[in-house]
C-alpha cells in the first residue's frame, strides 16, 4: 500500500478523482489490466469498474481509500506481491539445476556418440535413451525457464499456481526426471564399456587411451580452418584474427514489489487533482491497495 | 556457412581415423561447449520470446489457454532445434544448417518485436524480456559460426563418412 494523503471529506475527494485517467493508468500496470476498483469511503462502496472477463486481472481489486474512515484492515500495510518474492527466487534456482543437468545430459550424449565402438556406431537402445535423455532434460529446462518468467511482472502468476494444481503436471516431471536419469546412466555406461574394452585390446594406459585434444592441437585446428577459408593468409593476419573477439552484456533482476507500487502510485495520482488542497493546506493521506481473490465460496443458511 | 567434404583440415581427418581406428577416444570432441551452449541459449531465448508473445497478446486469455501455448513453444522447439542438433551428432551436417536457419529466424523476430516496443509507445510488448531474447538468440547464432562449431559439425561427419563400408 502506498501512502498519499489524508481527506478530511471523503466524498469531496471521491468526485476529485478522474475515474477515466485512472482506468487507463491502472491498465498500464501489468497484471492489473481489466482489474476491478473499488472506491471505500468507510460507509459507503462505490464501484469505480466492474468485474471483467475470467482472467487473472478478474481475481485482483484495486482499492481507494482515505485513511482513518473505518475499518482498521485498510489500514493494514499489505506489500503486494511480498510471498511471490521468495517464488521467483526458487524458481531461478530450479531453471538453474535444469539447465545445469541439460547440460551434463547433453555432454553425456556428445560423448557416448563420439566414444563409439570401431563398428561406427552405438547400439539402437543406448542412442534412443542418450537422446531421450537430451530431449527430457532441455524440456525441464525450458519449463523452469518458463516458470521463473511467470513469476517475473511479466508473466503470469496463476500458470504456476494452476500446473503446480494438476496431476498430470506433476506426472509428466516425474517422467522426465526418470527418463533423464535412465539416458545418462545408459550413456555413461555404454562410453564406459568402450573404454574397458579397448583397454583389455591393447596395452595402452587409460590416460594415453583418454588422451582428448590438448590446446596445441586445437590451435592447430582452428589455424588450419581458417587458412582454408582464407587461402594466402599471412601468419599475422592470422594471429590477429584468432585474438579478436565480443560477448554480449548481463542484465541485472528487478525488483518486483517496489516497481508495482510506484506504478500504482502515479496512477492515481496522476487521476487526482490536488491543486484544492495547495491553496487550502489540508494534507491528504489516502491508501492504495490491491485485494487478490484467492476463493470463492458459496454460503448458503 | 558449413565447409564442404574437401576442406575439413587434415588434422581433423587424422583424428577420425585413429579414433575409429581404434588408437584414440576422444569423450569430447572440439566444439563440444560452442555446440551445447549455442542449442541452451536458443532455447532460453525461445521461451523468453514466447512467454513475453503470450503474455503480451493473450492477456484476457485463460490460464489453461496460456499453458497450452507455453507447452507448443517446447514442442516446436522439440521439433527444430533440439532434433536436428541430435542429427548433428550423428554425422548429419545439415541439420545444423537448419539450426541456423532457425536460429536467424529468431533473431529476427524478437530484434523486430523488440524494436517495435521501442518505437510505438502504445504497444503491449515488454521490452526488458524481448532485450534478453534478443541477447541470447543472437550469442547463440554467433556460437554457431565460430571455428569451434564447425569443427564439431566436421568430427561427426567425418566419422560417420569414414565409418561406411
Amino acid at each position: 500500500m502506498a501512502n498519499m494523503a489524508d481527506e478530511t471529506q471523503p466524498l469531496n475527494f471521491f468526485e476529485r478523482l478522474d475515474e477515466q485517467v485512472l482506468c487507463t493508468n491502472v491498465d498500464k500496470i501489468p497484471g492489473l489490466k481489466n482489474a476491478r476498483i473499488v472506491y471505500f469511503d468507510g460507509k459507503n462502496l462505490i464501484e469505480i469498474r466492474g468485474h471483467s472477463p475470467p482472467s487473472l486481472a478478474s481475481r485482483r481489486t484495486v482499492v481507494i481509500s482515505p485513511t482513518g474512515v473505518g475499518d482498521r484492515h485498510l489500514n493494514q500495510e499489505k506489500k503486494v506481491g511480498n510471498d511471490r518474492d521468495g517464488r521467483f527466487l526458487v524458481e531461478l534456482g530450479g531453471a538453474a539445476l535444469s539447465c545445469g543437468a541439460a547440460f551434463f545430459s547433453w555432454v553425456v550424449v556428445i560423448g557416448s556418440g563420439a566414444a563409439a565402438p570401431i563398428s561406427g556406431g552405438t547400439s539402437a537402445a543406448v542412442t534412443v535413451l542418450a537422446w531421450s535423455a537430451a530431449g527430457a532434460t532441455s524440456l525441464q529446462c525450458g519449463n523452469s525457464v518458463y516458470r521463473a518468467f511467470n513469476e517475473t511482472e511479466y508473466g503470469d502468476q496463476a500458470i504456476n499456481d494452476y500446473l503446480d494444481s494438476e496431476q498430470w503436471y506433476q506426472s509428466t516431471t516425474t517422467a522426465l526426471d526418470v527418463i533423464s536419469v535412465l539416458g545418462v546412466v545408459a550413456s555413461a555406461g555404454a562410453t564406459l564399456r568402450v573404454v574397458l574394452n579397448l583397454k583389455k585390446a591393447s596395452s595402452k594406459s587409460f590416460k594415453e587411451i583418454l588422451k582428448g585434444l590438448n590446446r596445441h592441437e586445437r590451435k592447430r585446428l582452428t589455424e588450419e580452418i581458417i587458412r582454408s577459408q582464407n587461402p594466402g593468409i599471412s601468419n599475422k593476419t592470422l594471429k590477429a584474427l584468432v585474438r579478436s573477439g565480443a560477448y554480449p552484456a548481463r542484465y541485472s533482476q528487478l525488483i518486483l514489489t517496489q516497481s508495482l507500487k510506484l506504478q500504482l502510485k502515479d496512477a492515481v495520482g496522476a487521476a487526482l487533482s490536488f491543486s484544492g488542497s495547495a491553496t487550502t493546506g489540508v494534507i491528504r493521506r489516502v491508501y492504495v491497495g490491491v485485494i487478490e481473490e484467492l476463493e470463492t465460496l458459496d454460503v448458503r443458511n | 556457412m558449413f565447409m564442404m567434404k574437401d576442406q575439413y583440415p587434415p588434422a581433423l581427418e587424422r583424428l577420425v581415423d585413429e579414433v575409429l581406428a581404434g588408437e584414440r577416444i576422444i569423450l569430447l570432441p572440439p566444439g563440444w561447449l560452442s555446440f551445447i551452449l549455442s542449442q541452451l541459449l536458443l532455447l532460453v531465448g525461445c521461451v523468453v520470446l514466447g512467454g513475453s508473445l503470450i503474455n503480451s497478446f493473450g492477456t484476457d486469455a485463460a490460464v489453461t489457454e496460456k499453458v497450452s501455448w507455453q507447452i507448443a513453444v517446447l514442442l516446436m522447439y522439440l521439433m527444430v532445434v533440439l532434433l536436428p542438433g541430435l542429427l548433428v551428432t550423428k554425422g548429419l551436417p545439415r541439420a545444423a544448417l537448419w539450426v541456423r536457419v532457425v536460429s536467424i529466424c529468431v533473431v529476427l523476430l524478437s530484434g523486430a518485436l523488440l524494436i517495435t516496443s521501442l518505437l510505438w509507445e502504445e504497444s503491449t510488448l515488454s521490452f526488458k524480456p524481448l532485450l534478453l531474447s534478443t541477447v541470447t538468440t543472437t550469442s547463440a547464432l554467433f556460437l554457431q559460426h565460430t571455428s569451434y562449431y564447425q569443427l564439431f559439425v566436421g568430427f561427426f561427419w567425418l566419422k560417420r563418412h569414414k565409418s561406411r563400408p
